[in-house]
């Protein structure tokens, strides 16, 4: 057994039970602050930033953004279909807007999804289950 | 002795509050994402993932890689992606989604907020299993669902910055749609 398997199972654990009690979503804090005017869960997205900025600076010898000033600007982290330039930024902005108009009209983002299947929610379910076949339709695409 | 009984019935009362406010136990936002955004951070260094940068924490590709998992167990190939997180041929792929789901239930089973909700209609169960598809593939897409974005712009990723804005837009939108009532 390798050690990232367990540790990834671990963190999901402990994200999930806080997910569970904290209701925490980031789409959905977005939402909120736009159609409540209550910015109780986009303080999550905020501390989630502040503490992920912390932790990299900390693990790479207190030099903050790592990425940046090793790669410049136009390079995306591996992982999409174009990490280089015009391409990456055009995916990224297509990619991120289909994000968030589709998992609001959903009700929340990928991972409050998840934690709602946990609690019990039947169409949470039926939205997962997408999740998990939707991977298949990339890949036929790409 | 009445004295006595008042102390017990204050002692139970006492009990009931403790429950009730057990029951109520909630974690404010800001801390349950400060404690998620460290972990994820700090996760590949602890387990030595140290292929994709910022791929400590991801629902999306976390999700692909178990699926690519199963169907390569299926086929019996290796045709289907998954993200080398380490040197090795990768024989389990990571169980962050699995966690996620024991957790929320478990959380919910020890604060009594566990219940199946009923039955929808078949549309509407057909509407969330067709939104699941394409909000993975937009999100694959940018390769980042949103906590990934958020996790690769404290990385110093650019591009990540200008998605997570564009969520911010997306979302936005759509909830402007929703309050005219729209429909989609």
């Amino acid at each position: 057994m390798e050690i990232y398997v367990v540790a990834t199972l671990i963190v999901g654990f402990i994200a999930g039970f806080l997910g569970q009690r904290s209701r925490l979503c980031f789409v959905g804090g977005i939402r909120d602050l736009y159609l409540i005017r209550s910015a109780y869960l986009f303080k999550g997205l905020l501390g989630f930033l502040a503490a992920a900025f912390v932790g990299y600076a900390i693990f790479n010898n207190n030099v903050p953004f790592p990425w940046v000033f090793e790669k410049g600007i136009l390079t995306a982290i591996p992982g999409a279909a174009f990490t280089y330039g015009i391409a990456a930024l055009l995916l990224a902005i297509i990619g991120g807007f289909g994000l968030g108009f589709f998992a609001v009209l959903s009700g929340g983002c990928p991972f409050r999804q998840t934690v709602m299947t946990g609690e019990g929610n039947r169409s949470s379910l039926l939205f997962v289950i997408g999740f998990l076949i939707g991977p298949l339709l990339y890949m036929f695409i790409f | 002795m009445i004295r006595m009984k008042k102390m017990n019935n204050e002692k139970d009362i006492d009990k009931k509050k403790l429950t009730e406010k057990i029951k109520n136990l909630r974690i404010n936002p800001w801390v349950a994402g400060m404690v998620i955004g460290f972990l994820a951070a700090s996760l590949q260094k602890i387990a030595s993932m140290t292929k994709p940068p910022a791929y400590g924490f991801c629902v999306a590709c976390h999700v692909r890689d178990l699926t690519s998992w199963i169907s390569n167990q299926i086929s019996g190939t290796t045709s289907f992606f998954i993200a080398p997180v380490i040197e090795n041929p990768i024989y389990i792929p990571v169980l962050t989604f699995i966690g996620i789901l024991l957790g929320s239930f478990v959380a919910s089973l020890i604060f009594k907020e566990f219940r199946v909700t009923k039955g929808e209609t078949y549309f509407s169960s057909l509407k969330m299993f067709l939104l699941g598809i394409v909000v993975l593939n937009f999100a694959l897409l940018l390769s980042a669902c949103p906590i990934r974005a958020a996790l690769r712009t404290a990385h110093g990723d650019f591009i990540a910055l200008i998605g997570l804005l564009c969520i911010g837009v997306g979302a936005v939108l759509a909830a402007y749609m929703l309050e005219r009532s729209v429909e989609v």
